[in-house]
């Protein structure tokens, strides 16, 4: 195991733990990168504590840390989780886009497709379509 | 030549049952040895299914160290066989954060956050600001994914 191997040890076996789907461990330029795929917001999150444990402050520059939640069947119930705002909901993938909807915290909305990393288009429960910040929902 | 395998296969389990008097190491018996047998590569996973082969995917350097793993699963107690699964390790993907498409990428990470900047210097992404711990860490989740290389994180965490 390398030097950053060793450092963010304990990212990587939380990974491993939480089921993380093809999970890789490169180290590029000084920086490694753990990457994979999870089934939930759970998994993901599991992994991101395990880093608050050794970078508290998340500022890290030396690891790089990019689990996405994949493989979501349409018509999956996502949960707005933001910080107190209500979720915008756009025409296009793209903060410059329009706003077509708005969802509250906590709100449950439909996932109509997992469009990139990014954003996903949603379906709100008043039944606006749109794409979401893929940050602020919980699956 | 499945058929024939899978009759194999059968008889040898049937036998297998009847003649055993030793006991046989459990399913998850033999998966927590399996597990700790490749653990040095974070990169790997096994998974033993119910009739004791064990499925090794992931990535690995060399094919020599594929092999290794395999030769390492077969000395598990309970291992019949090793499926190999794995595939050839995929090189680190940098994306330019000077292109227009990954500027509007940060852009949108950051929307929530007015107090934060980012700026693009030489070719390297520098965020600037006064945050939380949770917001750091989102702000971390989201850039890190676009996988712009190595990036000046000076956020400052209140």
């Amino acid at each position: 195991m390398s030097e950053l191997q060793n450092k963010y040890s304990g990212v990587i076996s939380a990974a491993q733990q939480a089921g993380i789907g093809n999970l890789q461990v490169q180290e590029r330029d000084g920086v490694l990168y753990v990457s994979g795929n999870a089934t939930n917001s759970a998994a993901k999150d599991a992994v991101w504590n395990a880093l608050g444990n050794i970078d508290p402050n998340f500022t890290a520059s030396d690891i790089n840390v990019n689990v996405q939640i994949t493989g979501l069947a349409a018509g999956t119930n996502l949960t707005v989780n933001t910080e107190s705002t209500n979720l915008n909901i756009r025409q296009e993938p793209s903060t410059e886009a329009g706003i077509v909807g708005k969802a509250a915290k906590g709100e449950v909305v439909a996932l109509v497709e997992q469009s990139n990393d990014e954003w996903w288009k949603v379906k709100t429960q008043s039944g606006v379509e749109g794409y979401a910040y893929a940050r602020y929902l919980k699956a | 030549m499945k058929k024939i395998l899978m009759s194999a296969a059968l008889a040898l389990m049937v036998s297998a049952t009847v003649i055993s008097c030793k006991k046989k190491p459990d399913t998850a018996t033999i998966q927590a040895q399996a597990t700790e047998v490749i653990a040095s590569n974070p990169n790997a996973s096994v998974e033993i299914d119910e009739q004791g082969v064990a499925h090794l995917s992931g990535t690995y350097d060399s094919p020599e160290a594929v092999n290794a793993a395999i030769d390492a699963l077969k000395a598990v107690p309970g291992v019949k066989d090793v499926m190999d699964m794995t595939t050839p390790p995929a090189p680190v993907v940098v994306n330019n954060p000077e292109s227009a498409e990954n500027l509007q990428k940060v852009k949108d990470a950051l929307k929530d956050f007015p107090s934060v900047s980012a700026d693009v210097v030489e070719g390297t992404l520098t965020i600037t600001g006064d945050v939380t711990r949770d917001e750091a860490m989102k702000i971390k989740q989201s850039i890190d994914a676009l996988q712009l290389g190595k990036y000046e994180n000076k956020l400052n965490v209140k």
